[in-house]
């Protein structure tokens, strides 16, 4: 691909250089990409997928990245946006699932049966209950642990709002008991 | 303290907390609860599972050139939407004007007593009050239905609304505005309608 990439733009070594660094940019990121993706779908393959559309829109906007050294959040920011809009849609469908009363919406996946997923699942349904905007502040909090700029930033909102979902995630969570038992 | 001012510290940092929030701790139930959430959630020892295999450069790069390719036949679509929509507004379709009748749009000509219009450069012939005025009414009372008809036909060969709006051309909608003849105005032209209205000129003197 670093071949295709120099062959379609001969005539520019300068984006053609850039093209390369976006490529190394994406090699090094794509695990923490991978495992931000699964921690706000709960789900190994909407991750995957979500993943790889992150990864080609950053693709086709690789030439409006100037700084290097912001990629990381860069491709963070692509991630959540879309990550958020997934969960909206994925919401509505699972309203209408309950509505029709269509039982299970997926069937667990191979790279969901690890030891302690009685515990991750239990916490994915609970934080998959939350409305997008709550749930995603909370991912990235309190599993990521970044910290509330760099939230506000990710999501594209104010810190004040980020505030706000944090505390109302919090406030559903505990009330589902779904933080029950990780008090130090 | 508000409850709003602790919960935004109780948020924005972790324990141990200042005295200050301590103490409006253990007066509020709501903000403890709310100190229990954030110190359980931050506290959160999660399993890790299995890392995901990484999606190859290849997949992103085919992503890509589908989304060019659904981009493209979106914008075709578009296109060739607005090039039906503007076709069918402006095609056999769409509603055309009446025809209408030579005689009685250009009325003035043929009534009898009408004077030439001077911006157009008409006028009357030269030596026409000079004939047998009686005669040359007959004769041209004789000679109108054909000569209307004249008029009709060469104005059906030559002018070109009346052709475009042929039935032999509707299906070509506005194409028919570059495969209809030449253009020919020679029914405008002077020395014709200079003809025609001594003709009409003289057929109505007593």
């Amino acid at each position: 691909m670093k071949g295709t990439v120099i062959l379609e733009e001969p005539g520019n070594p300068a984006r053609a250089a850039a093209a390369w660094d976006f490529d190394a940019l994406l090699e090094a990121e794509q695990a923490v990409l991978l495992r931000l993706a699964r921690r706000l779908v709960w789900d190994g393959e909407e991750a995957r997928d979500l993943v790889q559309a992150s990864l080609a829109d950053a693709y086709e906007k690789r030439h409006s990245l100037k700084d290097a050294k912001a990629g990381p959040a860069w491709l963070r920011r692509i991630l959540v946006s879309r990550a958020m809009g997934h969960l909206r849609r994925r919401r509505v469908w699972n309203v209408l699932r309950e509505a029709l009363d269509w039982g299970t919406p997926l069937a667990l996946s191979p790279e969901e049966q690890f030891v302690g997923a009685e515990k991750w699942r239990a916490l994915g349904h609970a934080v998959r209950a939350l409305p997008a905007q709550q749930s995603t502040a909370f991912t990235l909090r309190y599993l990521e642990g970044l910290e509330l700029d760099s939230i506000a930033e990710a999501m594209g909102i104010g810190r004040g709002t980020v505030r706000i979902h944090l505390y109302r995630a919090l406030k559903k969570l505990k009330a589902e008991q779904a933080l029950e038992g990780d008090s130090p | 303290m508000r409850c709003h001012d602790v919960a935004t510290v109780l948020l924005e940092s972790s324990p141990p907390w200042a005295p200050e929030i301590r103490v409006h701790l253990e007066g509020c139930e709501d903000c403890r609860a709310l100190a229990r959430g954030h110190a359980s959630a931050s506290g959160l020892r999660l399993p890790q599972p299995p890392p995901l295999a990484p999606v190859p450069r290849e997949a992103v790069l085919r992503e890509v050139r589908r989304r060019k390719v659904r981009r493209r036949i979106a914008a075709g679509a578009v296109a060739s939407c607005c090039v039906g929509l503007l076709t069918w507004l402006s095609g056999p379709g769409a509603p055309s004007p009446e025809p209408h009748d030579f005689q009685e749009e250009h009325a003035e000509v043929f009534e009898p007593g009408t004077v030439p219009h001077p911006e157009l450069g008409l006028r009357r012939a030269e030596g026409a009050d000079d004939v047998d005025l009686d005669s040359l009414a007959r004769l041209v009372r004789e000679e109108r239905g054909s000569l209307s008809w004249l008029v009709t036909e060469v104005r059906g060969y030559s002018r070109r609304d009346v052709v475009a709006r042929d039935d032999t051309y509707k299906p070509f909608g506005t194409m028919a505005a570059w495969l209809r003849p030449p253009d020919s105005r020679a029914l405008e032209t002077p020395p014709f309608r200079t003809a025609v209205l001594s003709f009409d000129s003289q057929e109505s003197l007593p």
